[in-house]
């Protein structure tokens, strides 16, 4: 018979090694500073480490726990942050793991299978979340959704830990405070949280009944609750330090902003989608569930919906009230990025499929024994498990993998260093200027330059009088004037060119989000030598490339330090017009991708009219990647489609050697 | 079993089963359009548009407006039209476009086209931005559609 000493403690040991399995494979493939795999993560690592007022809605606990993360002496403050992603994740791997053992535990405790199958199938569902595409995805970049899942997990843990006390008549208050004040502050990690409550009501109904109208429970459970969502005084408290623009508009410092930067945030988002479009949402909603568990995954968590319902029907009410409501939200719900918000629901799902594992086996179980092959089954059944596993890592492994994404540091190691003195760095403002403001808000690094979106987010031409203006975003496209890259239109001169000075990578998130290509320009009344008569390389190539012939190039060096720059100059001749998407590579690493001529040709021709014969001639500096290995890689030079294929044709122009 | 109990697993089971229906009537629906294809949630591949000369520009330049930041935001088919904006289907999955009053529409070769001219199916290259505050919308600074829909 199982003892409930050595129940716990063997349930506590096996938590505990889920935790580490998964905080190891976070950890090797953990984002090692700022990265633009999340629109706000960069915002989130800075508003923590100067505890201010993130984005709606706002994010309190997140910003506290974030803060006590950056105090630890490992890596830089956005590495910090990244790896409370981790720390937490695991920590609700292992919280799962607890829940599964709840939901699956023998209603016979003499029945020895019955536990294994239970110990199996809980630790075998919670590894197969931890190493899901989207949950994984979250757990090594600084963002709310993984200490979201371990806010959830602990709630609903105490749910049903303050449902068995009502089972077996006890009258605690400390549990309903407990579960309630852990709710409360689960708002502070993501406020679609507020929607599970219609459930959490049903079950303690069901389970509670009469009993419920107690003031006693209703005490604890309304005094946790307010106590945990007393959090958001956080919001008027800080409304002051807000500088994104549209935040402002709807700024908490009263009643109505209060409300609207919390749970009217985001209104356009929500039950986007006419009634006609639901089986749509529905289908996407499945294929997102299916790339998490696959087709089988899906058939046991439909298995484990039927058991879990014949074996504890209140139980089954809370999570498939709970799954209903997040799933309907969520498919109507219209945002770039959707499968993130679906992770509770994966989670919510795995419990189904933990159930119906457990079921599985057990009736295996029994099964084999009658054919005397217990053990023989065990066997096949553990490792088949374990593969199944190991297959989840291996194929999730590279698209979660961000431990190489260095391009931000990289690329503003060198901004900061060419920038000169007392000279003023424009770019993207609101969320996504964080790529930039962290290095002054956290480091204060270079304070002489000018970052004039910092003290308002309304700069004025007078803070830039007279010095020299740099800027990673380009002022004179169509997105210049609205979005976030929105700058007041006589900021500089209407007439000004962006000449390119330095050029980065685009970081891992940049395959979705471009906009954030990192290129520093010098914003300047003349315009760039672009098109000249008299080319003389110090190399000539003369290779055709399509419609573009690489005349030569100059190359200041050989040798490269990773995290170093290679100064090259092309010089290109345009056999046949058109769009002109220019790619340098070493070896297969692509280092960076422009429009030929940074998107200066057309004014330049326009304006200057050059003879048709000219060539083109880009001159800039590449940052080489500080996670490039060391040896001699040839550096490759080609064209790609503009439409976002893959290089069509290149060639190689030397060997450098990386050092 | 008591009556209670009893009267949970139906209500239950009648959740299961509307769950499975709705399920099944919406792959049903897809599956109509689509046949057993992921075609109608995700792009293969991104459409290559026949490298054309475009309208001769000065000195042999290119022609038009200098593509905003160079590469595409998104490439993908439209799957959905909507009052604010697409959807389109891409090699990462489906991905809502809004597009705004400001927004340009144009053919592979850069001359301007309706925006009714879109059609649920044409695969096009969307150059957009996107929304402050933590915002997850891109809005559409120019939509390129590719030659013959494709």
């Amino acid at each position: 018979m199982e003892q409930p000493w050595r129940r716990r403690r063997l349930d506590i040991g096996i938590a505990l090694a889920l935790f580490i399995a998964a905080l190891a494979v976070y950890n090797a493939t953990l984002t090692p500073s700022l990265s633009y795999e999340s629109p706000d993560g960069n915002e989130l690592i800075t508003v923590a480490y100067t505890l201010g007022l993130a984005h709606s809605t706002g994010y309190p606990l997140y910003t506290w726990l974030g803060k006590l993360f950056t105090l630890l002496p490992i890596g830089d403050v956005a590495h910090r942050v990244n790896l409370m992603s981790a720390v937490l994740g695991a920590g609700s791997v292992a919280v799962l793991y607890l829940l599964l053992r709840h939901l699956t535990r023998p209603d016979r405790p003499g029945e020895a299978w019955a536990t294994r199958a239970s110990l199996l199938a809980s630790a075998f569902t919670a590894l197969l979340v931890a190493f899901s595409r989207t949950f994984w995805s979250q757990t090594t970049i600084a963002e709310v959704y993984a200490p979201n899942a371990l806010m959830m997990t602990l709630t609903l843990g105490l749910l049903l830990r303050w449902g068995r006390k009502l089972e077996q008549g006890g009258r605690s208050f400390l549990a309903p405070f407990c579960f309630a004040l852990v709710f409360g502050l689960s708002l502070g990690t993501h406020m679609s949280n507020l929607g599970f409550a219609p459930a959490f009501a049903l079950f303690v109904l069901l389970v509670g009944g009469r009993r419920l109208l107690s003031g006693r429970w209703l005490l604890g459970a309304g005094s946790g609750f307010l106590l945990g969502a007393a959090q958001f005084l956080w919001l008027p408290y800080k409304a002051s330090t807000l500088t994104d623009r549209m935040m402002l508009r709807s700024a908490p410092n009263t009643l109505e902003g209060f409300y609207r930067y919390t749970l009217g945030a985001f209104p356009q988002f929500k039950f986007a989608f006419p009634l006609a479009a639901i089986p749509d949402r529905i289908v996407i909603y499945l294929d997102l569930l299916a790339q998490q568990y696959s087709l089988w995954g899906i058939g046991l968590g439909i298995l484990g919906m039927w058991v879990l319902l014949f074996r504890r029907p209140r139980r089954f009410f809370l999570l498939v009230g709970m799954y209903l409501v997040h799933v309907w939200f969520f498919i109507q719900y219209r945002v770039f990025d959707l499968d993130v918000f679906f992770i509770p629901a994966h989670l919510l799902y795995a419990l189904f499929i933990g159930v119906g594992t457990a079921w599985g086996l057990l009736r295996l179980g029994r099964w084999a024994a009658r054919g005397g092959w217990r053990w023989a089954s065990i066997g096949v059944l553990v490792t088949g498990m374990g593969l199944a596993v190991v297959h989840q890592v291996r194929a999730n492994w590279a698209a979660n993998d961000h431990s190489e994404d260095t391009a931000i540091n990289d690329f503003y190691a060198h901004v900061w260093e060419v920038l000169p003195e007392e000279s003023v760095l424009l770019g993207r403002s609101g969320v996504f200027g964080y790529d930039m403001f962290y290095w002054r808000l956290v480091y204060n690094v270079r304070p002489d330059v000018v970052l004039p979106h910092l003290p308002t987010p309304e700069p004025r031409p007078q803070a830039l009088a007279g010095r020299p203006i740099y800027t990673t975003m380009r002022l004179d496209m169509p997105q210049a004037g609205r979005g976030p890259w929105a700058l007041p239109r006589d900021l500089v001169p209407p007439d000004a060119w962006h000449i390119p000075i330095l050029v980065g990578g685009g970081g891992a998130g940049s395959r979705e989000r471009p906009g954030q290509g990192l290129v520093l320009y010098q914003v300047s009344r003349t315009p760039p030598d672009l098109v000249v008569t008299d080319a003389e390389p110090s190399t000539r190539v003369d290779a055709s490339l399509g419609g573009l012939t690489l005349v030569g190039y100059d190359l200041a060096e050989s040798t490269v330090e990773p995290g170093g720059l290679l100064h090259l100059t092309l010089y290109w001749r345009v056999e046949e017009p058109g769009r002109y998407l220019i790619v340098t590579a070493l070896g297969d690493r692509t280092l960076e991708t422009h429009e030929l001529g940074f998107g200066n040709l057309q004014r330049y021709v326009r304006e200057r009219r050059p003879p048709r014969e000219g060539v083109v001639v880009e001159s800039y500096a590449i940052v080489i990647p500080s996670t490039l290995e060391r040896g001699t890689i040839p550096l490759q030079v080609g064209l790609a489609s503009p439409w976002g294929a893959v290089s069509q044709t290149g060639v190689v122009l030397e060997e450098i050697a990386v050092r | 079993m008591n009556q209670n109990h009893r009267v949970l697993i139906w209500v239950g089971a009648g959740v299961i089963v509307l769950m499975l229906v709705t399920a099944a009537f919406a792959l049903g629906v897809y599956v109509g359009e689509h046949g057993w294809t992921r075609e109608g949630l995700t792009l293969g591949g991104p459409g290559e548009p026949d490298r054309q000369p475009g309208p001769p520009g000065g000195a042999g330049m290119p022609p038009g407006q200098p593509l905003p930041g160079g590469q595409p935001t998104l490439v993908g088919r439209i799957r959905l039209r909507l009052d604010e904006g697409l959807e389109l289907a891409t090699p990462q999955g489906p991905r809502p476009v809004s597009l705004t009053s400001t927004t340009r529409f144009e053919d592979a070769q850069g001359n301007p086209i309706e925006p009714d001219a879109l059609r649920r199916g044409d695969i096009v290259a969307i150059f957009g931005h996107f929304e402050e505050g933590g915002q997850r919308t891109l809005v559409a600074d120019l939509v390129v559609r590719f030659p013959d829909g494709r």
